[in-house]
């Protein structure tokens, strides 16, 4: 049996060494849920950046972070979120879109959570006692949330989107 | 209204003021997926509250529904929705419609009056 791709998804075939092919795979299935396209489009806008930041005549280079200069550029890369860090409260989730990482035992969103207590103005422990949560898991969703800035705008703004498509033309008049 | 706030919505302060407006609100699951939470809510005859929008779209097209509530973000602090926003816009919505939402899809963002 065949399926049809979605129109706006297109096949694309490579020849590639076995061990480039085994690279890939293991590559999606470490960061990107075994989702190859994400792991190769990922790759491929890395890449693009670093292209891009030569061009402008930078230096893409590795340091320490207590050795950063005063101004830099960092690329966001989708996926890497969690390298580096040891979340305790924090873990990610098998979800269709949605990459950025979710509050241990429970369908909260670590973005949406900060998100919240900001709009709200609710501090960690106020946060915390709304959701009924430990104030740990509010301040790491908080430190997540400032890291994953950019992810955590791309997804709301998915919702954005989505939500729009119902908004009224006209609010009913009273 | 009767009605299901998704978790990641479910504060303490929007689930009271909903109650002290005279919603009827079912208790939130915990844990589960968006999936199970729709049924959940249906069985209950209830409308869905939600920030996830994308997902609850695509489960409220795949049958009738007793109503779903949208909430987004703006990133703007000056038109981001509180619970007392959110509740003020629940109550305009059960007064605009009083027979109900059935099979609507609603964003509450634009009942911001």
């Amino acid at each position: 049996m065949t399926t049809t791709p979605p129109k706006n998804r297109h096949r694309l075939f490579a020849d590639v060494p076995e061990a480039t092919d085994a690279q890939v795979r293991q590559t999606a299935r470490t960061f990107y849920r075994g989702v190859v396209s994400d792991a190769v489009t990922t790759a491929l806008e890395t890449f693009e950046w670093v292209v891009d930041a030569r061009r402008r005549g930078k230096r893409v280079i590795a340091t320490d972070a207590d050795m950063l200069p005063g101004t830099f550029e960092e690329p966001v890369i989708a996926g890497l979120e969690r390298l580096g860090h040891e979340w305790t409260w924090l873990v990610s989730r098998d979800h269709p879109w949605r990459r950025q990482l979710w509050v241990k035992g429970r369908t909260i969103a670590a973005g949406d959570l900060a998100r919240t207590a900001a709009i709200e103005g609710w501090t960690a422990e106020e946060a915390a006692r709304e959701f009924d949560l430990p104030v740990e898991a509010v301040l790491e969703a908080q430190r997540y949330a400032e890291m994953a800035r950019d992810l955590i705008d791309a997804e709301e703004a998915e919702n954005r989107i989505a939500a729009q498509r119902h908004e009224p033309d006209l609010a009913p008049l009273r | 209204m009767r009605l299901y706030v998704d978790e990641d919505s479910a504060s303490l302060q929007l689930l009271a003021r909903l109650r002290a407006a005279g919603h009827v609100v079912i208790e939130p699951l915990r844990g589960l997926s968006d999936a199970l939470c729709w049924r959940h809510a249906q069985t209950d005859r209830a409308v869905v509250l939600t920030t996830n929008a994308r997902d609850f779209v695509a489960l409220a097209s795949t049958g009738a529904h007793y109503g779903l509530l949208l909430v987004y973000r703006e990133n703007d602090p000056t038109r981001d929705m509180t619970a007392k926003d959110i509740a003020a816009a629940v109550d305009r919505i059960a007064e605009t419609y009083p027979e109900g939402i059935s099979d609507q899809i609603l964003t509450l963002n634009g009942f911001r009056w």
